[in-house]
């Protein structure tokens, strides 16, 4: 015998249960051993030495370096060398043991693989049924399972280590095993920590809680600071955001506000009963406009005046006489309208930005060329081709097409193409131009800059009403015929006549019949219709949007539902037992575009792990749970059927098995996805699209609407789920509970397995009674296996999968075949025998 | 790989659907698809204008210089404006608009750019190119008897002669 499976399926073979209980303890007294080496003999074998949190580096003899520790196990004497050399008795050291028990005594290596003998105490008493469930039918995250692990305490052992060692919330893992098999097709059944304790004289048992419990952590946000620029309060101490796959119109914060006013530059001085400010290395003409408000501090506290008139750089005056002075003072303004040299930076993520960059490999035409690598980059996006900006025509592999020629020719190779993260940026509903009018700052952040001319460049050109004289060196344009002041206000821009000097000039002040400019006009005189913009500026409460893609980890596009999961269980959960190569399969089988912000909201609460994996599972039907070898996997539900699926019959099960059924029949789905902010509403919203089922309103008749929202980018994934959804609950799904011995224990949450009853109910769609399912709760006790499984309102059969190329015809098929293969139908009757009408409803899309 | 058809048989009713015709559909679709990116690199280009301006110091502006109406569906790739020597012009902005309408009225006409080209003579060289026009990805597609209209914004009063040079391709 050399197999698990086997030995499980041998009643006649000895069954063990290990298990390592891994308690820490303070080691206090040192002795010195030779040089900085110092020795301590600690009661229970020891497998990590700490100081404080911080493990120390294990050696594999007792000549240690500095900062490493070493255990002779048969000695039991641990040896450690701290980092600066000194006595760890004035160090915070702290050993975590490991216990060993087993149900019969038994000497095994320490690690249950090729370290060294030691004795398993045979005082393991039982161990309670651990169950995997999942928190929603068939997608979501498996419950924390849990198990009492009891041992007896006849013998007094644990007397001296219930309350003097650290035993709660540190590591246990279970194993099963036996001496007929060899060590290496030991399974590791449970993998957790100590919840609780029990003691008596007879025995002590512990609740434990397996790994999942490590999900209910937030997520690891950094949040606002005041070194990151001048926030306000509602936003200090909240988390910056993360954004997985790719979103459009998410909102900007503001990290370069106005507040209560900016300080202007230079220095300036006024004296008592005086409306005129002078100042020294000021620039009035642009920090200030008539109307702005000025505070300058006093010994009684701020003072704040309103600006009258701008003279020039050094000189202003104010509404009314100062009943203070200042000399060589700051002032602070707070401009009547926004200023446009603040308010330029805004935050968009806590994180690097996917910024793919490839090269060229090869080109015909200056609007077609061969990449590299395509990856990542997609139709209508914006990317850099050797420092022109261009956007994406249409992408086929590496074969790319560009809206329009290159302005440098045919490259002729190795240009470096970057695709911007950042593919637009709006100030409500009207658009930036990239490099023009904002730049984008992607390191450990990604803040987006504006250009001071933003505004401006995307205000319409308009024609002013009225007649316009410019006088070639003045600040002064002089207007009839209109009533100016209905046309323009401060910080708007107007433009002479002259076709030959096609520049704007900001303005100052606006007065009936005079507008004085902030630079004198350097045309030559003119007089005629002049050309205006009325310029929108950004201010504090702006609203500034952008359509970006989400961050990267590892040079990689966190794109997919599992990418997302990922990333969340081993970054920010420091989880490291995971099934990589579920992770990938589940990548294929989703390949939809996540589009997740986190927080939702702007100023939002930190979501914990476990939440925010069940967002992006309901997008997907992902599930995420513990295999077989106490692994984290997850899986994308889908109707396929593997080619090696188990069948359990009659003779694997003890007793008779149970069915229930469950109505969550739905006529209608409503779906919201794509998260983005109505920039004509200034409000968070949804993309909604909604599905029907002719199905059920045809011949089952339910009115229950089910309405979801999902975390998908794209209108066509989105579709696809809730096409889904609608199929999925079309039908009531029957749920079949059998129990059985240990042969059934190696099964795992979402495995679909194929049962084979003597006494099952027909299915629907068929002419049989085999049927398949997917597992959805295990229950077992190192003895006894109890297993649910759900057949999704008959998905598996009712959805056609592709046959093998040696699969019969339909009419010549087994029972076998027919559940497991797809076959052509008919146009009209959808049947693929036209002399039967059984296997109605099959061979469906899934 | 070539295309290959499916026979009657292969697809008739009752038969399972194998792996062999997914197979087959799949490497016919990269057929064509290799087929199409080979012809679409070998089309040849719709040249819209390729022309000299002249005698352009008798106006400053002009709506209309020029119409061109699609003789089918194009997608316009290129507009640019481009400039001899200085001839010691060293100040105004030569500026161009292409508008489209789908007749010859252009009351409700819409410009082909959201960024107009443009050549500063402050800062220009001799034989200097437009480099800063950007395209409505929207606008610049034509279809069939759309009318293209090129209109000057802005020029130096003394530039005497400048080029156009605006292409596009099938769409």
């Amino acid at each position: 015998m050399t197999t698990h499976s086997e030995w499980i399926n041998d009643p006649s073979t000895e069954k063990l249960v290990l298990a390592w209980v891994e308690p820490k303890e303070r080691l206090i007294l040192w002795t010195l051993d030779t040089g900085a080496v110092y020795k301590k003999t600690p009661d229970f074998f020891i497998i990590d030495i700490l100081e404080n949190t911080t493990s120390l580096a294990q050696a594999s003899s007792k000549v240690l370096s500095p900062g490493e520790w070493y255990y002779d196990i048969k000695a039991g004497t641990v040896y450690v060398r701290m980092s600066d050399d000194t006595n760890p008795q004035t160090k915070n050291i702290i050993g975590t043991n490991r216990l060993f028990f087993s149900n019969a005594p038994y000497t095994l290596p320490y690690d249950l693989e090729a370290g060294e003998d030691v004795e398993y105490i045979g005082s393991l008493e039982n161990t309670s049924f651990t169950t995997q469930e999942l928190d929603e039918e068939q997608i979501g995250i498996a419950l924390e399972s849990s198990t009492r692990i009891t041992f007896k305490n006849n013998d007094g052992y644990f007397d001296e280590i219930y309350d003097r060692f650290f035993l709660e919330n540190k590591n246990v893992e279970i194993y099963s095993w036996g001496p007929d098999i060899p060590l290496s097709e030991k399974k590791r059944v449970f993998k957790g920590k100590l919840e609780d304790k029990d003691f008596s004289a007879k025995t002590t048992s512990f609740p434990c809680k397996d790994f999942m419990f490590n999900l209910k952590k937030p997520l690891d946000l950094d949040l606002f600071e005041t070194t990151d620029g001048k926030i306000s309060e509602s936003i200090l101490g909240t988390p910056k955001r993360r954004i997985y796959g790719q979103v459009k119109n998410a909102r900007a914060v503001p990290v370069d506000n106005v507040l209560d006013g900016f300080e202007l530059t230079g220095t300036m001085t006024a004296n008592l009963e005086t409306s005129a400010i002078v100042g020294v290395g000021t620039k009035f003409l642009e920090e200030c406009s008539p109307e702005d408000t000025l505070t300058f501090q006093t010994a009684e506290g701020p003072v704040t005046v309103s600006i009258e008139d701008v003279i020039d750089d050094l000189n202003l005056t104010i509404s009314e006489s100062l009943e203070d002075s200042f000399a060589d003072a700051k002032l602070i303004n707070k401009p009547l309208r926004p200023y446009r040299l603040k308010n330029r930076n805004w935050h968009i993520s806590g994180h690097k930005l996917r910024e793919p960059t490839t090269t060229i490999a090869s080109a015909t035409q200056p609007n077609r060329f061969t990449l590299t690598s395509g990856l990542d980059i997609f139709g209508d996006d914006l990317i850099n081709v050797d420092g022109e900006n261009v956007f994406v025509k249409q992408i086929v592999g590496n074969n790319i097409v560009i809206e329009s020629n290159l302005a440098a020719g045919t490259p002729s190779g190795g240009e470096t193409v970057t695709k911007s993260p950042l593919s637009a940026a709006f100030f409500g509903s009207t658009e930036f131009f990239i490099n023009r009018d904002w730049t984008l700052l992607n390191t450990t952040e990604a803040i987006l800059t504006l250009d001071p001319l933003a505004e401006f460049n995307v205000a319409r050109s308009r024609t002013a009403e009225g007649v316009y004289t410019f006088t070639s060196g003045s600040r002064i344009v002089t207007v009839t015929g209109t009533e100016l002041t209905t046309q323009l206000q401060s910080r708007d821009w107007i433009k002479s006549p002259d076709l030959t000097h096609a520049v704007f000039y900001e303005t100052l002040k606006i007065e009936e019949g005079v507008i004085t400019l902030r630079k004198p006009y350097a045309g030559s005189n003119t007089s005629g219709a002049a050309k205006k913009k009325n310029v929108e500026l950004i201010g504090d409460r702006a609203l500034i949007t952008v359509n970006t893609i989400g961050m990267e980890s590892s040079g990689q596009w966190v794109k997919t539902g599992s990418d997302v999961v990922n990333n969340l269980v081993a970054v920010d959960g420091g989880l490291t037992n995971i099934n990589t190569d579920s992770f990938n399969e589940a990548d294929i089988d989703a390949p939809f575009v996540i589009s997740l912000i986190i927080p939702a909201k702007t100023g939002g609460t930190i979501p914990s792990i476990r939440d925010t994996v069940s967002l992006v599972n309901e997008s997907i039907f992902g599930s995420l749970v513990i295999d077989s070898n106490q692994n984290l996997t997850y899986s994308v539900f889908s109707p396929d059927r593997p080619t090696d699926l188990d069948v359990i019959e009659q003779d694997d099960i003890v007793g008779d098995f149970n069915v229930s059924s469950k109505n969550e029949i739905v006529r209608e789905v409503k779906i919201r996805y794509s998260p983005f902010v109505d920039v004509f509403k200034d409000e968070d919203t949804f993309e909604t699209l909604n599905e029907e089922s002719e199905f059920v309103d045809n011949l089952i008749g339910s009115t229950r609407v089910l309405e979801k929202d999902i975390f998908l980018f794209n209108r066509k994934e989105a579709k696809t789920i809730a096409e889904r959804y609608l199929f999925f609950n079309s039908l009531s799904q029957s749920v079949v509970t059998v129990k059985s011995k240990l042969n059934l224990s190696t099964k795992v949450l979402n495995e679909k397995i194929y049962i084979a009853f003597d006494r099952l109910y027909k299915r629907f769609g068929g002419r049989d009674r085999l049927k398949i399912g997917i597992i959805n709760r295990i229950s077992f006790d190192g003895e006894n296996t109890r297993i649910d499984f759900n057949d999704l309102g008959n998905i598996f059969n009712r959805t056609g999968a592709i046959a093998p190329d040696d699969a019969n015809d339909f009419t010549s098929a087994t029972a076998d075949e027919k559940i497991r293969n797809a076959y052509i139908v008919d146009d009209d009757l959808e049947l693929p025998d036209i002399t039967s009408e059984q296997e109605y409803g099959q061979n469906l899309i899934g | 790989m070539a295309f290959i058809s499916f026979s009657a048989i292969e697809i008739a009713v009752g038969k399972a659907i194998k792996k062999l015709l997914w197979q087959k559909t799949s490497d016919n679709f990269d057929d064509l698809n290799s087929r199409t990116t080979s012809l679409e690199a070998v089309t040849p280009k719709v040249q819209i204008w390729n022309d000299d301006v002249t005698s352009a110091v008798f106006f400053t502006d002009g709506i209309g210089l020029a119409k061109h109406i699609a003789e089918a569906g194009i997608d316009v790739t290129e507009a640019v404006i481009k400039i001899y020597e200085l001839g010691g012009i060293s100040s105004g902005i030569l500026e161009i608009d292409i508008r489209k309408s789908t007749s010859l009225d252009f009351t409700t006409s819409v410009s082909i750019f959201t960024v107009r080209p443009s050549i500063d003579f402050s800062t220009a060289s001799d034989y200097a190119v437009s480099t800063n026009g950007v395209f409505s990805n929207t606008n610049k597609v034509l279809n069939k008897d759309d009318v293209l209209r090129l209109d000057i914004i802005s020029k130096p009063a003394a530039l005497g002669r400048w080029r156009i040079l605006t292409l596009g391709e099938a769409s």
